[in-house]
């Protein structure tokens, strides 16, 4: 007999590999036509999240759910951070 | 083919409950802590730690009632927990929701503020999973008893002198998975016992939600209105709307089912999708009127006089999430797609309100079917927001019988109804249509002949986009809003009107 393991359809976990993070850039890349920032200003923004109090959970933005990660690489993005933007 | 509607003005016997309009807020992701709680320090304008903001939009909505904490993770909260200064509240982990520590900040005091901030009903949901009658037996005194007691003595020393108004308790969630794993006979003794000790303190009077079933489990609900229906006055029923079930279904051989995960089921992006995907999501939204009925059906046998309600406590979309947020959060963006679905599937309750008298579209911020999203301080508001906002005026409005025939929308040799209808009339006498067009290419002429009653004037407003994939963003935050709709006019028999593809209207007759 075979061991079932009952799982709840919806146990998404929070932590997200680093491969899995190259595929998701390449994704939208592909599918939301997005553009990269630089080596050197995504490497400035993460520093900055990561003296935020808003970082959560080995690199999610609380205030909009980003993974910090993904988020810094991207063009034209913005610190939601309420009332200082970071970067 | 000509699409035909008849209303009988003159037939209306069931009101739509209000509390169909009803939502679902879990500490899922951001949608408790950012979306709703901020905290009294924040640089967020907030009221108690009660983002200002999403409290005005939630009124807009005339939300009824607000489901909480879960949900899954009703089934491991300890509501104690959440109760007391908040520095000695202890810090857990979310274990079904990614592990996430949470750190109790929002317990049953935050929650029932926001609820008399909303003016709204709270509909609380216990623990049965993995707590004891004993602790649910305690919340419900601590929320309601009016007197002298450990448990009202420790509300009052909490900063609470007068008990709550308590309308709804939820006893368990999903107990044929998170909620406990349990078969349906084992389930209904339980509801039994616990349902028992959820007491009627004083003047509050609860109304007793059973755990439902999921989808189409018509045996949970053949069981427990058997074993328990005497003892509810609801049954729960979720559903979401989807394009694969996530799940393994497994039947046992005593007719219960175990649900296994799929790992390669397809959920699809909520923003980069094709017809098919569009198709399948219709297609999905439409399957809420067989189940209702099948449903519906099943309790009509031990109720035929239809006393206790089915309560869809949780439905809505359910897609991958947006690419780049936490996959834990379950943060999804949200379309015209949504809000057509979200009117169908609205339609269905309110032609089935007889039978249907609650809802709560999961969830109300940042998670799943999201009517608001937020970041930082910004706040938007979804297609399904408007959807919300169109359709409050069917809320404790008396429906009136809709006889459709309507063409199909046809795709890859599938077809479904082009479009859904429901009609009520309001309190001040006026009749109001709401009309989904799942189709997104073609319009068509709706032909309604309205019996029995006398319209001067018709008005009507439309939520509708050019592109399947239209939505709003921080950016960009009124790309999808309703406008006022003119294409319908007045003749002899009723009502003629062009409906758009892909599109919501509401029409007014008064």
């Amino acid at each position: 007999m075979v061991k079932l393991i009952p799982c709840k359809e919806c146990s998404e976990s929070i932590d997200v590999t680093s491969k899995e993070m190259e595929e998701t850039l390449k994704y939208l890349v592909k599918n939301r036509n997005i553009e990269l920032v630089d080596h050197e200003t995504s490497s400035e923004r993460v520093s900055l999240c990561l003296s935020c109090s808003a970082y959560a959970h080995g690199g999610t933005c609380m205030y909009c759910g980003c993974l910090v990660q993904i988020k810094t690489k991207i063009q034209g993005q913005q610190c939601p951070h309420p009332s200082q933007p970071k970067w | 083919m000509r699409n035909t509607i008849k209303i009988n003005a003159n037939a209306g016997k069931h009101r739509v409950d209000k509390h169909i309009y009803g939502h679902f807020a879990e500490h899922l992701g951001r949608c408790i802590y950012e979306g709703i709680w901020v905290g009294e320090d924040s640089e967020i304008p907030n009221t108690r730690g009660l983002r200002n903001d999403v409290i005005q939009a939630l009124k807009d909505l005339d939300i009824p009632n607000l489901r909480w904490p879960g949900g899954c993770f009703a089934d491991e909260y300890h509501w104690m927990d959440g109760i007391g200064p908040k520095e000695n509240r202890p810090r857990m982990i979310n274990t079904n929701w990614g592990g996430v520590v949470e750190n109790n900040h929002f317990g049953t005091h935050e929650f029932l503020d926001l609820c008399e901030l909303l003016g709204t009903e709270p509909y609380i949901c216990g623990n049965v999973g993995s707590g004891t009658v004993y602790e649910m037996q305690q919340w419900v005194e601590y929320m309601t008893f009016d007197g002298v007691s450990p448990m009202a003595d420790l509300r009052k020393a909490n900063g609470r002198e007068k008990p709550w108004n308590l309308k709804f308790f939820g006893v368990g969630n999903e107990n044929w998975g998170c909620g406990g794993r349990m078969k349906a006979e084992y389930y209904a003794n339980l509801y039994r016992q616990y349902s028992l000790f959820v007491r009627d303190y004083g003047e509050n009077s609860i109304y007793k939600v059973a755990a439902g079933p999921r989808g189409n489990n018509y045996h949970w609900t053949e069981v427990m209105m058997r074993e328990a229906g005497y003892f509810m006055d609801g049954i729960g029923l979720h559903y979401y709307t989807r394009l694969q079930d996530h799940s393994i279904v497994i039947e046992e051989h005593d007719g219960n089912k175990v649900y296994l995960k799929k790992p390669d089921a397809v959920r699809g992006d909520a923003l980069d999708f094709d017809e098919h995907e569009w198709f399948g999501i219709m297609k999905a939204a439409y399957f809420t009127e067989e189940l209702v009925a099948k449903h519906s059906a099943i309790m009509d046998k031990y109720d035929p006089e239809k006393r206790v309600a089915l309560i869809v406590d949780e439905w809505g979309t359910w897609f991958d999430v947006e690419p780049g947020t936490n996959p834990g959060f379950l943060y999804q963006q949200n379309t015209i797609r949504d809000a057509v679905s979200a009117a169908i599937s609205l339609n269905v309750f309110n032609n089935h309100c007889d039978r249907v008298r609650m809802a709560n579209l999961a969830q109300t911020v940042n998670v799943l079917q999201a009517v608001i999203l937020t970041e930082g301080e910004k706040m938007i508001l979804t297609p399904t927001y408007y959807v919300f906002e169109m359709f409050k005026v069917h809320q404790d409005a008396l429906l009136q019988p809709v006889e459709l025939i309507s063409s199909k929308y046809n795709f890859a040799e599938e077809e479904i109804p082009q479009f859904s209808i429901s009609a009520s009339i309001d309190a001040t006498g006026k009749l109001n249509i709401t009309i989904s067009n799942s189709d997104p290419r073609n319009h068509a002429q709706l032909n309604f002949e309205i019996e029995g009653y006398e319209g001067k004037q018709i008005s009507g407003r439309i939520l509708t986009s050019t592109s399947m994939n239209s939505h709003n963003t921080f950016d960009q935050p009124e790309e999808v809003k309703p406008v006022a709709f003119t294409n319908a006019q007045l003749n002899y028999e009723g009502i003629s009107a062009d409906i758009p593809p892909m599109s919501v209207v509401l029409l007014t007759l008064a």
